[in-house]
């Protein structure tokens, strides 16, 4: 396809992809089948590619670094012995992702922890300096104390909207929920967020 | 799969963060835009919605979760102002601020379109191929879809270029010129890397 011809079909509404689209050939089908085959190194080119998406993923819902590794870990192995099983239902982006998400809420039972969803944030808003506060508060840890005030699942699914760039379809696909769960979640995440964003809506108004 | 007794305003409001995602089918997106040319409430939510699906670029829980783990292990030192500006704010919040000044910017240009626009309330929002565009728009520009929200802004900025619509279904962005600048705008778009296409929309020669 020509530049003109490109420039055309993106007017006409073909959307230029996202990196998750793109990721998405058939090439991780091939690699899937490899990988059932037992080919190791098609299975370390699958791992590569999804590493860095399933880790960010995984740290909304365990939110422990050491943990997220042994999940992810839990998962791509997951993917190595059932890989045989993928009759392409779903993409493979959406099944590994949905293993993930599995693994994940396993592993956040199964370590039970006092405060998985509450971060020290309240104690050190209050022990830092002012100015400090004020200054932390107007920019990212605003955001970041938000985040943390929200469930596993809420963060999850904002994550997998803004950043994975998914279809509220596929997002209840990976958390096995009914999509209108899905919209709720984010409904509510969004208020929770907004408020505490600088520069608030209600301000620009 | 979508309840027909929903209320539309409820549903197009649920569904405003797919739509600024470009993640929606044609007639939730549909849907949508048909509400938003009537509900100015959701023209807000829309634009809020932006402004925290920006900010949220920003954000990287992975760094947020490792941070915290480390703090613990800094104990009560952590605590202190000296150890929270060279630890804490350096290397996070940096890029948040540039995200909070780019998002505080980016409204102020929005509101002051849609101040305009609110006066004239069926004109208030259109999507490029579903109705025309509004009078003022006399340019179109398609980013580089990595194109971040600051250099998109400063491209703008730069080229006295307001904001007029957008993203569409092509993710272009719809834009206002001055007339007597608008050439040389064009020019100085197409030859941005970021810049996939600029165009003039009123078939006037740049």
């Amino acid at each position: 396809m020509n530049k003109i011809e490109g420039v055309i079909v993106r007017l006409m509404g073909a959307r230029p992809k996202t990196a998750f689209e793109r990721q998405e050939a058939p090439r991780d089908t091939q690699l899937l089948e490899r990988i059932a085959a037992r080919d190791p190194k098609a299975f370390e080119q699958l791992y590569r590619q999804y590493q860095p998406r399933l880790s960010r993923f995984l740290v909304n819902i365990v939110k422990r670094p050491q943990l997220v590794e042994e999940v992810l870990n839990d998962t791509m192995m997951a993917v190595w012995s059932t890989a045989g099983n993928f009759r392409g239902a779903s993409k493979v982006s959406t099944w590994i992702f949905a293993i993930a998400y599995r693994q994940g809420v396993k592993a956040r039972m199964r370590w039970d922890e006092p405060l998985p969803d509450l971060p020290d944030n309240d104690q050190e808003s209050s022990d830092i300096a002012p100015d400090e506060a004020l200054h932390n508060r107007r920019s990212h840890s605003a955001l970041v104390e938000a985040m943390g005030s929200l469930s596993a699942d809420h963060r999850a699914v904002v994550d997998l909207t803004y950043f994975h760039g998914l279809g509220y379809r596929e997002i209840a696909e990976i958390m096995d929920c009914p999509i209108d769960t899905v919209k709720t979640r984010m409904f509510h995440a969004r208020r929770k967020l907004k408020t505490v964003i600088p520069g608030d809506a209600r301000d620009w108004l | 799969m979508n309840d027909p007794s929903a209320n539309p305003h409820d549903e197009a409001e649920e569904l405003l963060p797919w739509y600024v995602t470009g993640k929606l089918d044609a007639a939730d997106r549909e849907r949508v835009e048909k509400h938003l040319t009537e509900c100015a409430d959701c023209q807000a939510e829309l634009r809020a919605e932006r402004a925290l699906a920006a900010e949220y670029r920003d954000y990287s829980p992975e760094v947020e979760a490792s941070w915290s783990s480390l703090r613990e292990r800094l104990g009560p030192a952590a605590a202190s102002p000296v150890a929270a500006n060279s630890n804490w704010w350096h290397p996070i919040s940096r890029p948040g601020m540039a995200g909070l000044m780019a998002a505080q910017l980016a409204v102020v240009a929005v509101t002051a379109v849609t101040v305009s626009y609110l006066n004239q309330p069926t004109a208030a929002y259109r999507a490029l191929g579903s109705a025309p565009v509004v009078a003022s728009a006399n340019a179109i520009v398609i980013f580089q879809p990595q194109t971040r929200e600051d250099q998109l802004r400063r491209l703008l900025n730069d080229t006295g270029a307001e904001l007029v619509g957008g993203p569409t279904d092509a993710d272009a962005y719809v834009l206002h010129i001055p007339d007597q600048s608008r050439t040389a705008a064009i020019a100085t778009l197409r030859k941005r890397p970021e810049v996939v296409m600029a165009e003039p929309i009123d078939g006037q020669a740049s």
